[in-house]
Formats: C-alpha cells, sequence, structure tokens
C-alpha cells in the first residue's frame, strides 16, 4: 500500500500537475507581492527599479497612506455599508422568497419573472435616471441611501437563490406546522429560516464580495467625508503626478481586510459559490 | 373574503418591503430612462417627443460602432480564455495534489479584490515592472508599456479579466466536477477510456450545467465591464479601449449627450438580453441532449 | 510690444513692485452669527493638492464667517465630467476652476466685473473668461512652457540654451544631451500643438483668423509653411528622444525621472509646473526654461519665445448657492491673492509649503525664487512671449488633437493623416474666441 501511493507521488505526470500548479500560483500571486514590496520604496526607488528589494525597508507609505485615506473612517464606512446591506438582503429576500414559493399564483410567477430578467438589466441602462431621481433624497443621508440602493439592486439574484432552495425544502413541512396553529410569520421564521443556513452563506458571500468591492455606486451616492475603501485607493493618483509608494501602499491596506476575512472563513467562501452555482 | 385578506396580510408580511424598494431603484429608473429616449431630454429637462431620433443618431456615431465592435470581441474573446483558463484550473486542484488546497486558494485570491484596485496594479505592472524586466533581459517585445498601442491594450484588459474571474469559475467548475459519482468514472476507466476521453465524453457532458451558469455569468460580466476598463486603460490609448459601458458614461456626463448615452444604454441592455437568452437556450438544449 | 507680453509684462511688473495698493477687505476680524459652508472641485491640480490644502486650513482659520471645504472630484475624469453629476445633483460646487471648458459654465456663474480681485488682475488676461459683457473666470496664475532644461547637464555638456536659436542648434545640441518628448495626450494636444498654432501668424487677430479656417474646415495645414516646420520640430523630438513613446498617466513621472538623473535626456519639452517635481526628485539641481525652436531662421519669434499664459480660472456657481456662499468664494480668492498670509501660500516655493505660482495679481508682495521662475521671468521682461492660443480650443477637442498626438509620436499615423486629423476635429466647432456662445 505505502509503496503505491509513493509510487503515484512520484509520477511524471503528478509532477508536472504540481509544477504548472506552482508556476500558476506564483503568477496569481506575484501582483501582490510586487505592490507590497513597491510599497516599501520611495517613489523614485520605485520608478527607476519596480523589481528590486528596497535598499532600506521604510514604513513611511504606509503612515501616509493610512492618514490621506482616512483609513479606519473609509474601512468602518465600507463595514458599515458591506455588513448592514447584506443582512437586509438575507432578511428580506429570504421573506420574498418564501412568499413569492409558497404561493403559487399568476401575480408571484410574474414578479419571479420580473426579477430574474433585471439581473441582466446593465446600470448604465438606468444610471442617468437613477442620478436624477434620488439626488435631492441623497444630501445629507449618504451611507443609509446607499443602503437602500444596494437593497434594491441585490434583491433579484438574492431572492432567485433562495427561491431555488426554498422550492426544494418540502411543503408538507409548513403544512403541519399550520395545521398546529403556527402563522406564517412564525412558521418562516421557525422552521424554513434556520433550514437556509447553506444558502444564505451563499447569498452573505456574494453580496458582500460585490458590496464590498462595488466602485461606481458609491461614486455617484457619497461625499468626500463619508467615503469608502475602493473610493479611497484613488487618491493617490494625480493628474500628472502620482505617489507610487503611498499609492501601493494605499492599495495593500485597501485589500488587506478582506484577505484576511477569505483566508478566515476560506472553506465558507467555496462553499458558498458551489452553493450558488447549483441552485 | 377572508382568504383574500389572509392572503393580503401575508403579501404585505413577506412581500411588500422588497418589491417597494426594487421597483423604487430599479424599475422607476429603468423605465423613466426608456420613456426619456423618446424625448429631447437634455439631462435636465425635455419637452417634446423626438420617437426613435436619439436612435438614429447613436447608430450615426462613428465610435459608437467602433465601440460596439471592440466590446463584441471583448466578450467573445474573455469569455472563451476565461471558461477554457478556469476549467484547466478545476482540473489541476481536483487532480488528488497535497497542495490543492493551496492552489485553490490562491487561484481565488484575485476574485476578492475590485475592479478598480485591480486595475491600477495592474497598470503599474504593465507600464514599469514588465518594461523594466524586459530591458534586463533584452527581450523586445515588452520594452514598451503594452498599453501603448490599442492591439497590446486589448490583450492586457484581457489578461487581467481573465486572472480575476478564473478563479471565481474555477470554483463552479470544482462544483461540477465533484457532483460526478464515482461508479461512473469507474465504469469508464473498466472500459478502457483514457483520462482525456473520459474528461470530454463523461466529465463534461455531465456538467454540462456548470458550464451553463459559467458562461452566463462571463457573458453577462464581458458586457458589463467597467472598473478594470477605467482602472487600467482608462479607454486609452485615444479612446480605443472604451467597452460599451465606458462609452456610455464618456457620452453621457463627458460630453453632456445624455440622450444618445440612454438610448445606447437601452441598445447595450438588449444586447445583453439577447445575448444571454440565446446562450442559456441553447446551453439548454445541448444540457438535456447529453 | 504684443498682447500677451503686455499681459506678462503687468504681471511681472506687479510681481517685482513694491506694493501701493491698500490690501482689499476681507472676512478677517468681522464677527459672524454662524458659518457659512462653501464648497470648491478639486485644488486647482491635484499636484499642489497638500499646499493648497494649507492655504484652504488657514483661511478657514483665519476668519469666523466662512467654511471652505474641497470636494476633490474623480481624477481619471474630466472637470465636465466632474461637474454635471454635481449640478444634476443640486450639489454644485460653489467653487470652480477651468480653462476651455469656461464658455460651457457662463450661463451658470456669476458675472465678477465688479470684484475687488477683477480690478487688481491685468485686463488682458480678462479677455479669455469674458463670455458676452460678463466676466465669468478671475485668473489663478500664469504658467509657461517650452523646453525644460536640466542646467547641470547642459554646463557639463558646454551648451548655452540662449544660443539655441534654431532647429539646427537645437539638433546639435540634442545629439550631446538627448531630449525626453512625453506622449501625454495633454501635452501633445494642448501644449504641442499651440506651438503651431502661437506661430501661425504674427498678429493675434491673425491667429484668431486661422482658428476661424479650421472651424469652418477652409484651412490645409499640410500646406503650410510654418505647420511644415512644426512637424519637421516634431520629428526631430522623436528622433532624438531618450526612449520608447509612453502614452500612459505614469509617463509624466517617468519623464521627471529621467530629466532629474539627466544621463540621456537634458531637455524635456514640458512647463514650469513640473519644477517642484524635478527639485524634489533631484535636490539641488537647477532646471531652466527655454523656446521650442521651430525654424532655422534665427530671428524667428517663434525661436526666442516661450508661451505663457492663464491656465485655470477660477468661477463662482450662480445657479445653485446662496448670497451668502457666494460672497465666502469672493472672500476666501481675495484673501489668498491679497493678505500676506494668502500671498506666501500662493508664491512660496513648494520647498516652503507654498503653490509656487507666478503672481498675476497687482499689489504681489511675494516673490518667487527659484531658477526657473527667473529665467521665465528674463522672457517676459524681454517680451519674448507667445500667445495660449489653446485657451481658444474647444472643451474636449485637446483630448483629440492629444489622440492625433499620440498616433503620431508612436508611428500609427503619417504627418499628412495627422494633419488632416487636426482639420477633421476642428470642422464645425463653436467659434468661442468671437464671442458665440455653446
Amino acid at each position: 500500500m505505502s509503496t503505491t501511493t509513493r509510487h503515484k507521488k512520484r509520477s511524471p505526470a503528478r509532477m508536472v500537475t504540481f509544477a504548472v500548479g506552482l508556476v500558476l500560483s506564483v503568477a496569481y500571486v506575484m501582483p501582490f507581492f510586487l505592490v507590497f514590496v513597491n510599497s516599501l520604496k520611495p517613489k523614485f526607488e520605485i520608478l527607476a527599479n519596480p523589481l528590486a528589494f528596497p535598499i532600506q525597508i521604510s514604513w513611511d507609505n504606509f503612515n501616509q497612506a493610512l492618514d490621506k485615506m482616512n483609513f479606519f473612517v473609509s474601512l468602518s464606512n465600507s463595514l458599515i455599508v458591506t455588513v448592514i446591506s447584506v443582512s437586509a438582503l438575507i432578511l428580506i429576500s429570504s421573506m420574498l422568497a418564501f412568499y413569492l414559493s409558497r404561493t403559487p399564483n399568476k401575480f408571484t410567477k410574474a414578479v419571479f419573472l420580473i426579477l430574474v430578467a433585471s439581473m441582466i438589466v446593465p446600470f448604465q441602462a438606468l444610471m442617468i435616471p437613477f442620478v436624477g431621481l434620488f439626488a435631492p433624497l441623497v444630501e445629507g443621508r449618504n451611507i443609509p441611501m446607499l443602503i437602500f440602493f444596494y437593497m434594491g439592486f441585490g434583491t433579484a439574484l438574492s431572492t432567485f437563490l433562495y427561491h431555488g432552495f426554498i422550492s426544494n425544502i418540502p411543503k408538507e413541512l409548513d403544512e403541519a406546522a399550520a395545521i398546529d396553529g403556527a402563522s406564517d410569520f412564525v412558521i418562516f421564521w421557525r422552521i424554513i429560516f434556520p433550514m437556509l443556513r447553506p444558502i444564505t452563506a451563499t447569498v452573505a458571500i456574494i453580496n458582500a464580495l460585490w458590496i464590498w468591492n462595488d466602485y461606481l455606486l458609491p461614486r455617484l451616492v457619497l461625499d468626500e467625508n463619508s467615503q469608502t475603501l475602493p473610493l479611497s485607493t484613488y487618491l493617490f493618483y494625480g493628474q500628472y503626478s502620482t505617489e507610487y509608494g503611498q499609492a501601493m501602499a494605499g492599495l495593500l491596506l485597501a485589500v488587506l481586510p478582506i484577505i484576511i476575512f477569505y483566508l478566515v472563513l476560506q472553506r465558507q467562501f467555496i462553499s458558498g459559490i458551489s452553493q450558488g452555482a447549483v441552485k | 373574503m377572508q382568504a383574500l385578506l389572509k392572503h393580503s396580510k401575508k403579501f404585505f408580511l413577506f412581500a411588500f418591503l422588497p418589491m417597494a424598494i426594487f421597483i423604487a431603484v430599479l424599475v422607476v429608473p429603468f423605465s423613466q430612462g426608456v420613456f426619456l429616449t423618446f424625448t429631447n431630454w437634455d439631462g435636465f429637462e425635455w419637452n417634446k417627443f423626438v420617437a426613435f431620433e436619439n436612435y438614429a443618431k447613436s447608430f450615426q456615431d462613428p465610435t459608437f460602432w467602433t465601440t460596439l465592435n471592440f466590446t463584441g470581441t471583448f466578450v467573445i474573446v474573455s469569455l472563451v480564455l476565461i471558461n477554457v483558463v478556469a476549467f484547466g484550473l478545476a482540473l489541476l486542484v481536483t487532480a488528488k495534489l497535497r497542495s490543492s488546497n493551496i492552489f485553490r486558494t490562491f487561484f481565488f485570491i484575485p476574485n476578492l479584490i475590485g475592479g478598480v484596485v485591480l486595475g491600477v496594479i495592474w497598470q503599474f505592472i504593465f507600464n514599469s515592472a514588465i518594461p523594466s524586466l524586459a530591458n534586463t533581459f533584452d527581450i523586445p517585445m515588452f520594452q514598451e508599456s503594452w498599453l501603448n498601442t490599442p492591439g497590446n491594450a486589448f490583450w492586457a484588459l484581457i489578461i487581467v479579466t481573465v486572472w480575476q474571474q478564473s478563479g471565481y469559475m474555477m470554483i463552479i467548475y470544482i462544483t461540477g466536477l465533484i457532483s460526478i459519482e464515482q461508479d461512473v468514472l469507474e465504469a469508464a476507466r473498466i472500459d478502457g477510456a483514457s483520462a482525456l476521453r473520459t474528461l470530454i465524453s463523461v466529465k463534461m457532458p455531465l456538467m454540462a450545467q456548470a458550464f451553463t451558469i459559467s458562461l452566463f455569468l462571463t457573458l453577462r460580466g464581458g458586457f458589463m465591464a467597467y472598473d478594470v476598463n477605467l482602472a487600467l486603460t482608462g479607454g486609452g490609448p485615444y479612446r480605443s479601449t472604451e467597452l460599451i459601458s465606458m462609452h456610455i458614461f464618456q457620452d453621457a456626463f463627458a460630453l453632456g449627450n445624455f440622450g444618445t448615452g440612454q438610448s445606447k444604454a437601452v441598445i447595450m441592455f438588449l444586447m445583453v438580453a439577447i445575448a444571454a437568452l440565446v446562450q442559456v437556450t441553447i446551453s439548454k438544449r445541448l444540457e438535456v441532449q447529453r | 510690444m504684443n498682447k500677451v507680453a503686455k499681459i506678462a509684462a503687468v504681471a511681472m511688473a506687479s510681481m517685482m513692485a513694491i506694493a501701493s495698493i491698500t490690501p482689499a477687505a476681507t472676512a478677517a476680524g468681522t464677527t459672524c452669527a454662524k458659518r457659512t459652508n462653501i464648497t470648491m472641485l478639486g485644488t486647482i491640480k491635484i499636484e499642489i493638492q497638500d499646499q493648497f490644502m494649507a492655504a484652504v486650513k488657514d483661511y478657514n482659520k483665519s476668519q469666523k464667517c466662512y467654511t471652505l471645504k474641497i470636494i476633490q472630484g474623480d481624477r481619471k475624469l474630466t472637470f465636465l465630467q466632474n461637474v454635471t453629476p454635481l449640478y444634476a445633483k443640486k450639489k454644485a460646487p460653489t467653487i470652480m476652476t477651468a480653462l476651455q471648458e469656461v464658455p460651457n459654465m457662463a450661463s451658470k456663474v456669476m458675472d465678477l466685473k465688479k470684484t475687488a480681485l477683477a480690478k487688481l488682475a491685468p485686463s488682458g488676461l480678462l479677455s479669455a473668461a469674458t463670455v458676452g459683457k460678463k466676466l465669468v473666470g478671475l485668473p489663478t496664475t500664469a504658467e509657461a512652457y517650452g523646453l525644460v532644461y536640466n542646467k547641470k547637464v547642459l554646463d557639463a555638456a558646454g551648451i548655452d540654451p540662449a544660443t539655441l536659436n534654431t532647429r539646427d542648434k537645437l539638433e546639435a545640441a540634442l545629439k550631446k544631451v538627448g531630449v525626453h518628448f512625453s506622449g501625454l495626450w495633454w501635452s501633445l494636444g494642448a501644449h504641442f500643438t499651440n506651438i503651431y498654432f502661437a506661430n501661425a501668424s504674427k498678429t493675434h487677430e491673425g491667429r484668431l483668423k486661422v482658428l476661424d479656417a479650421m472651424a469652418d474646415g477652409t484651412k490645409d495645414l499640410s500646406a503650410d509653411p510654418v505647420f511644415k516646420n512644426y512637424m519637421a520640430t516634431f520629428d526631430l523630438l522623436k528622433k532624438y528622444a531618450d526612449a520608447k513613446p509612453n502614452l500612459t498617466d505614469s509617463e509624466y513621472d517617468t519623464a521627471v525621472a529621467a530629466l532629474a538623473n539627466g544621463s540621456k535626456a537634458g531637455f524635456w519639452f514640458m512647463g514650469n509646473w513640473s519644477e517642484p517635481n524635478l527639485m524634489t526628485a533631484a535636490p539641488g539641481t537647477n532646471f531652466g526654461l527655454m523656446p521650442l525652436p521651430i525654424s532655422n531662421n534665427a530671428k524667428d519669434e517663434s525661436n526666442l519665445s516661450i508661451s505663457v499664459g492663464v491656465p485655470f480660472y477660477y468661477m463662482i456657481d450662480q445657479k445653485q448657492s446662496t448670497a451668502a456662499q457666494r460672497k465666502g468664494a469672493l472672500d476666501f480668492l481675495t484673501w489668498m491673492y491679497t493678505s500676506k498670509k494668502g500671498q506666501h501660500h500662493v508664491a512660496d516655493p513648494v520647498t516652503k509649503n507654498g503653490m509656487s505660482f507666478i503672481p498675476v495679481y497687482k499689489g504681489f508682495k511675494v516673490n518667487p525664487s527659484t531658477y526657473m521662475s527667473k529665467t521665465i521671468a528674463g522672457y517676459i521682461k524681454n517680451n519674448h512671449v507667445l500667445d495660449w492660443m489653446n485657451t481658444f480650443y474647444p472643451a474636449g477637442g485637446q483630448d483629440k488633437y492629444g489622440a492625433s498626438g499620440q498616433k503620431y509620436i508612436t508611428d500609427a499615423i503619417t504627418a499628412d493623416q495627422y494633419a488632416k486629423e487636426l482639420q477633421d476635429a476642428w470642422k464645425g466647432v463653436v467659434k468661442t474666441w468671437r464671442g458665440k456662445t455653446v
């Protein structure tokens, strides 16, 4: 037994596969490594030789970047928007999906179809009137409005995912509870929602990745005092000149939270996405 | 009567809020947008109907055709490459190597990060890192920034897009691959089918659904791509790499052509809708056939 | 004395003169019931962002009536791209700065004719910001462009920039030290094309007539000897360039590094705004500015003169602001250009946390002191200055001319195609230089 496994591991095909995997892995993370190396160098050292290691390691760029992008404010804005929007989406779209799948009639079918169709509406197709319509409401309540918009734009996909999952839960379950006198509200929260855990993870991850990284919508909605992380990374790019060292540090700071989050919850990320793919 | 009451109570409890928000945020602006393309709207107000004038103007704009052409090529090339690479990665990490999990972790990382940040990172790589490497080793092809010429800038855009999205599609393909039951594969092995043969005739048909989803997602992503385009090439050199999303943004906000900008957006919607419908129909038919 | 020379001379005179004008009244010292918020889009230029913000901070501290806040805008986008959504959102900034877009904004901004600053500005600098009878903009500063050089490199090679008054002499110098030629769209589109348009005729009216002909579509550039000379200079810079052209945004920093280093390039076609960047990159080295000769006639004014003009005008919104906000906006600008503290912010070198601006308002007590500003002063004193015809380019026009320049610099098109593209891009533009409104 042990000889065969050892033999298997040394077979040329496996070696090649491993080598290809290794090269590709390096290629996939190289850009981040380059950014890290350059974030430790002053601007003109970066321009002179972007590939060299720093002559002297300096964390100055990080200090300046933290300060310039108002890092902790941007980070907390990003967190607030993402966490609240995702929670709200889970809440409203699971309930909507429950309603649509458990009340089969012409109306609910039409609603479901419209939701599915809306997933292929490009944001550009409604961006211009959107700005005009909501501009007066956004003033002074940037962040709450942004969350409201994410609830609107995220409903379709989340409801679609929940709908597929709920349709597979046997109806007898809620019927039995209904006979026991439970109201719809109680049935949903006590019986159905706990069963939705796997798909809830999917909804949370897919929406969190989108909202955390989104650029265009926050750019149209937020003003200077309430930037999110993706917006604040643009501060280092001038019309002519760029503070490369600070920009590198800023980019790294902006991606760090999500990478840490991913490394900690890797299993949930992967299974969440596969769950979404099989519907 | 009581049934109706009960029903509407359920509707208000479960569906009213999400539907109201959905209608306010998405349906109203979209309908208004479509409506306004038939008027002489200037971004602020309108006072008469102009029928299809905005659409006619859009199609008379030569830069719009360049953009459509460029977007079409981008969608096709990125769709093919992302899926080929993602499928390859999926095969690689399901090859039962001890390092599979680490590989998978690495391949997925670019996906965690938004297109704007990725575009900015890669702009630095194409403009500084690669030419510097090429100068050291004297490789003429890479000495000039790839973002300098329209042809190379297109490939730069493709490389970054594939790099970003292949990890996500890889997960979908992995799901497809591991959902295939072991006894089917065992039967193929007993029949003496080669690894390649098993892949093409057994594995791929059995995971057709994964292809449908992945193709749909990449198709949609290709048409709607904006962030990477903005941050990597900014449409340059000389507006030769403007994808349709950026073109619409430019037309409306840079040049103030709100009428044609909005019409082009509606045209874009129709294109995405038709392409997606065709793709899903074909894929579904193939899924059933197999 | 041509018109620009007059303007520039006034600017210089005011710069050098001991002020005899009492400072205009500002809000300093007065008390207000509550602070009014005013906003400004951008910081004139991103390059002096930190220095401008320092001025804003000082201003906010210096009085109790107004708080000025900066709206950063998106650097990847043009002025109109940034300002249009703000107007649509009803959040127009109180203060804006622009150049070619000034006519586009004319109906939305206030008339500045009766302001204290307008009276302190040389009248010649105001004509480009006058639309109809309304004065819609106030100059921020004057800028100059031409061939920037590394003095250390030129000294070592024994080259005296003052003697390079023909294209052949320039070529001899370029053979020795090399040139960096930037493929940046704005540099090629606005500044490099101006070398042609500013020399296309000897009189201001004649040059405007060239623009008329371009707009009417009757101009044949390839047949114009000045244009041929211009293209010959274009080719010369391409030939002696130290590196392959770079068309991307990283070019500016690359160029600064190249000229600061000096081993491959002693010259760079750019303007005085690059001096702070160059001085940061090569502390202790002097950088000067000289004309870009475009002919072989040593007496041609084109070979003796640098381009001087106003890069941006301040505008104050009229449509979405309150009277108090407009008053505050004016108060801030007046403070910057007339108070001692403000003037230091404007004209001090970057090393002293100033914006390193060339002052254009009368009564300036703070003088710029860097090497480049002194060389510029020399040209201005001798009236060797060229018009900024690019002030009259239509909004978005320089993007197109820059695109054509980028194609030519990378050999994607021929000189004739380049001429044709310029002609096509100009055909049918609104003649704002004749007072026509957009």
